[in-house]
C-alpha cells in the first residue's frame, strides 16, 4: 500500500460488504463508503492537483468521505476542527490558502471566508469530473495545524508514505486486525483520532464513531451492542471514566484487547486502573506529535514503567540532545524515520526545527537502562493540556485585548486529570475593577475550551529581569 | 446576590452558543452538546470564583445539570 486511498481500496476488495463506519445516527458498508468517497472525488477533481482544501466537519460518515475524497483527487485536505476559535482559523485559512473550504453552513458562515465554501450535499449534487490522477507516495496528504512557540499555529504537512509508515507501525506494534471493532470517542481533526480511522480503514476493521464530546453512557452501550475489541481515548478520559465509572468499566471494558491512549502525562493510577479492568487486554500508549506520529509505543503489560512512553516504533530513531547539539542522556527529544514531516507548510521559520531528517520535538526526555523514554516536560513554554498544545502567547494576546488588563502572564500548572492547565496572571490597568470571572468569560468567548485559564491570579507586579522583561520561571 | 440569576449566567457564559431560551434547569450534562471536562472544569472554576466556595471532588463529579449545581451552591451559602 502506498496510498492512504489504498486502504480503503483494499479493504473494499476484500470485505466490500463488512461495515466500515458505524456512528450514532447510521452505518455504512466498505463499499458504500468507497463509493461515497469516489463521488466526493469526482467533484473535486476540477481543483489541480495539490490544491488546498480545507474541512471543517464534526466525526461523521460524511467528513469521512469527504477527507478521503479529498485525497483521492490528489488534492490536499487542510483539517480543522470545528471547535477552533474563529481568530484562529482565519490565521490557518491564511497559511494554508484553500481553494475550497467544506463545511457546515453555520461555520461557513461564521469565519465569513473569502475562498468558495460548499457542504457536504453541496459537494454531492455538484457537478462531477472523473479524472483518474497518480498519487505519488511522498505527496502531502494532509495538514493539521498546531500551537507553535510563537502565536502563530503552524502547519504539519504530512505526506502519505508518512502516514502508510506509522499506520503500518500501528498494525504491527498493537496487533489491529480485519476482526476489531474499535470505538473512536476522538476527533478525526487531530492527529491521535485520524491515526485510529487509518489504522481501522488498512486492516479492514469496523470503526464505530463517536462525537467529539465525551458521553461515557454513548461509549458504554456501544461497546456492548457491538462487542468493541479496542478504545482509544486521551488520559483525561481514561482518568475520569475510572473515577466516575468504575463498575461500567469492569462490565463493558473487561475483554477488551486494547485500550490505547496518547503521551501526555497519565497518571500511575489510571494504568493500575485500567490493568485491573482489562483481564484479557492491556492499556498501551505511544509518544507522538502531527510531525512525528507514533514515534514510540508502550504497552503496560509488565509492572515498574508505569511513566513511561515506551520504546522507539520500528525504524524510528531517536536521540537526546543537549543545549548544544550533542547527544547526551537527558535533553531535548530529537526524532527521525519515516513518520517524520519534511516541511511545515508555508513557514520556513519552523522548517528550522527540521534538520537532516531531525525533529527536534522542543520536548524533553531522558532514557532508562532499558531503553525506555520518559518525557520530562518541554524546552519551551508550550503548555500540554490533555495533549493539546498551548502557546502562552496566544492565551495572554487575547487576554490583553481586555482594556483593563495591563499586562498578562500565562503559565503551565499541573493538573491530576489533564496533565497540564493553563494558569494566568493579570496586573490590572490602574483603578480597573476588573473581576476574575470577567476575565474568564472573556476567554471562553474567544479561544478554544482546552486553552481558557482555570486559575487566574490578580498580582501587582511581575518579577522582572534588569532589562525588564518577566521572569516566567518565577511564577512556576 | 441572586444564586439562582449567577448559575444561570454561568451556563450562559459556558456554552455561549446555547440560547438562553434553551436553559433548562434540569437539562443533564449529557444532553449538552459541550459539556465536556473542558466546560465542566470552567463551569466549577466560574462557580467557585463567583460565590467565593470551594467544591469538593465528590461534589464537582455529581454536577450533570445546572439544577445539581443551584443545589450544591445552596449547601454552601
Amino acid at each position: 500500500m502506498n496510498t492512504i486511498f489504498d486502504f480503503l481500496t483494499n479493504s473494499t476488495a476484500s470485505f466490500p460488504k463488512k461495515i466500515a463506519i458505524i456512528t450514532k445516527e447510521n452505518k455504512c458498508t466498505y463499499e458504500e463508503l468507497y463509493t461515497l468517497t469516489n463521488m466526493v472525488s469526482s467533484t473535486l477533481s476540477k481543483y489541480p492537483q495539490k490544491s488546498v482544501i480545507s474541512i471543517i466537519l464534526e466525526n461523521s460518515i460524511d467528513s469521512i468521505a469527504t477527507y478521503l475524497g479529498i485525497l483521492h483527487s490528489g488534492c490536499i485536505a487542510h483539517i480543522i476542527s470545528p471547535n477552533t476559535a474563529v481568530h484562529n482559523i482565519s490565521e490557518q485559512l491564511n497559511s494554508a490558502k484553500p481553494q475550497l473550504i467544506i463545511g457546515t453552513k453555520a461555520i461557513t458562515d461564521k469565519i465569513n471566508a473569502s475562498v468558495v465554501t460548499m457542504d457536504f450535499d453541496g459537494i454531492l449534487s455538484d457537478n462531477k469530473v472523473q479524472i483518474k490522477r497518480d498519487i505519488d507516495p511522498s505527496d502531502i496528504a494532509y495538514l493539521i495545524y498546531t500551537s507553535g512557540t510563537t502565536s502563530k499555529p503552524k502547519g504539519a504537512a504530512v505526506s502519505h508514505a508518512n502516514v502508510v509508515f506509522t499506520t503500518s507501525n500501528i498494525v504491527k506494534v498493537l496487533g489491529y486486525t480485519k476482526s476489531d471493532i474499535d470505538i473512536l470517542p476522538l476527533p478525526l481533526s487531530h492527529s491521535f483520532g485520524l491515526g485510529c480511522l487509518h489504522t481501522s480503514l488498512c486492516v479492514g476493521s469496523s470503526l464505530v464513531l463517536h462525537k467529539n464530546t465525551l458521553d461515557p453512557i454513548e461509549i458504554f452501550k456501544s461497546s456492548e451492542m457491538y462487542c468493541a475489541t479496542t478504545f482509544a481515548a486521551v488520559p483525561a478520559t481514561l482518568t475520569k471514566l475510572l473515577h466516575e465509572f468504575p463498575d461500567d468499566l469492569k462490565r463493558y471494558f473487561s475483554n477488551m484487547r486494547l485500550v490505547i491512549t496518547n503521551s501526555t502525562s497519565i497518571p500511575k493510577e489510571t494504568v493500575s486502573g485500567f490493568r485491573n479492568i482489562l483481564k484479557k487486554g492491556n492499556l498501551a500508549t505511544y509518544y507522538g506529535l502531527t510531525e512525528a506520529s507514533r514515534s514510540t509505543f508502550m504497552i503496560f503489560s509488565s509492572y515498574g514503567k508505569e511513566e513511561s512512553v515506551g520504546t522507539p516504533a520500528p525504524g524510528v530513531i531517536i536521540k537526546l540532545v543537549d543545549e548544544n547539539n550533542q547527544s547526551t542522556k537527558q535533553g531535548e527529544i530529537w526524532i527521525k524515520g519515516h513518520n517524520v514531516i519534511k516541511n511545515y507548510w508555508n513557514d520556513p521559520e519552523s522548517d528550522k526545527n527540521l534538520k537532516d531528517g531531525w525533529l527536534r520535538t522542543g520536548d524533553l526526555g531522558h532514557f532508562d537502562d532499558d531503553g525506555y523514554l520518559y518525557l520530562r516536560g518541554r524546552n519551551d513554554d508550550i503548555i500540554n493540556v490533555a495533549g493539546e498544545k498551548v502557546s502562552p502567547q496566544e492565551v495572554e494576546r487575547i487576554v490583553k485585548l481586555l482594556t483593563e488588563v495591563e499586562e498578562a502572564v500565562v503559565i503551565g500548572t499541573e493538573h491530576n486529570v489533564f496533565g497540564q492547565v493553563v494558569k494566568l496572571f493579570v496586573k490590572k490597568a490602574n483603578n480597573a475593577l476588573l473581576t476574575k470571572s470577567e476575565v474568564m468569560s472573556h476567554c471562553i468567548k474567544n479561544m478554544e475550551r482546552y486553552k481558557v485559564p482555570t486559575i487566574i491570579e490578580f498580582v501587582a507586579e511581575f518579577p522582572r529581569t534588569e532589562y525588564g522583561k518577566i521572569k516566567r520561571f518565577m511564577l512556576k | 446576590m441572586d444564586i439562582t440569576n449567577e448559575i444561570k449566567k454561568i451556563f450562559l457564559e459556558v456554552f455561549p452558543t446555547m440560547p438562553p431560551q434553551e436553559f433548562d434547569w434540569n437539562k443533564l450534562q449529557k444532553e449538552y452538546e459541550n459539556w465536556d471536562s473542558f466546560a465542566h472544569l470552567h463551569i466549577l472554576t466560574l462557580t467557585e470564583e463567583k460565590f467565593r466556595i470551594s467544591l469538593s471532588i465528590d461534589e464537582s463529579t455529581s454536577i450533570n445539570s445546572a439544577k445539581k449545581l443551584l443545589d450544591c451552591v445552596k449547601s454552601h451559602i
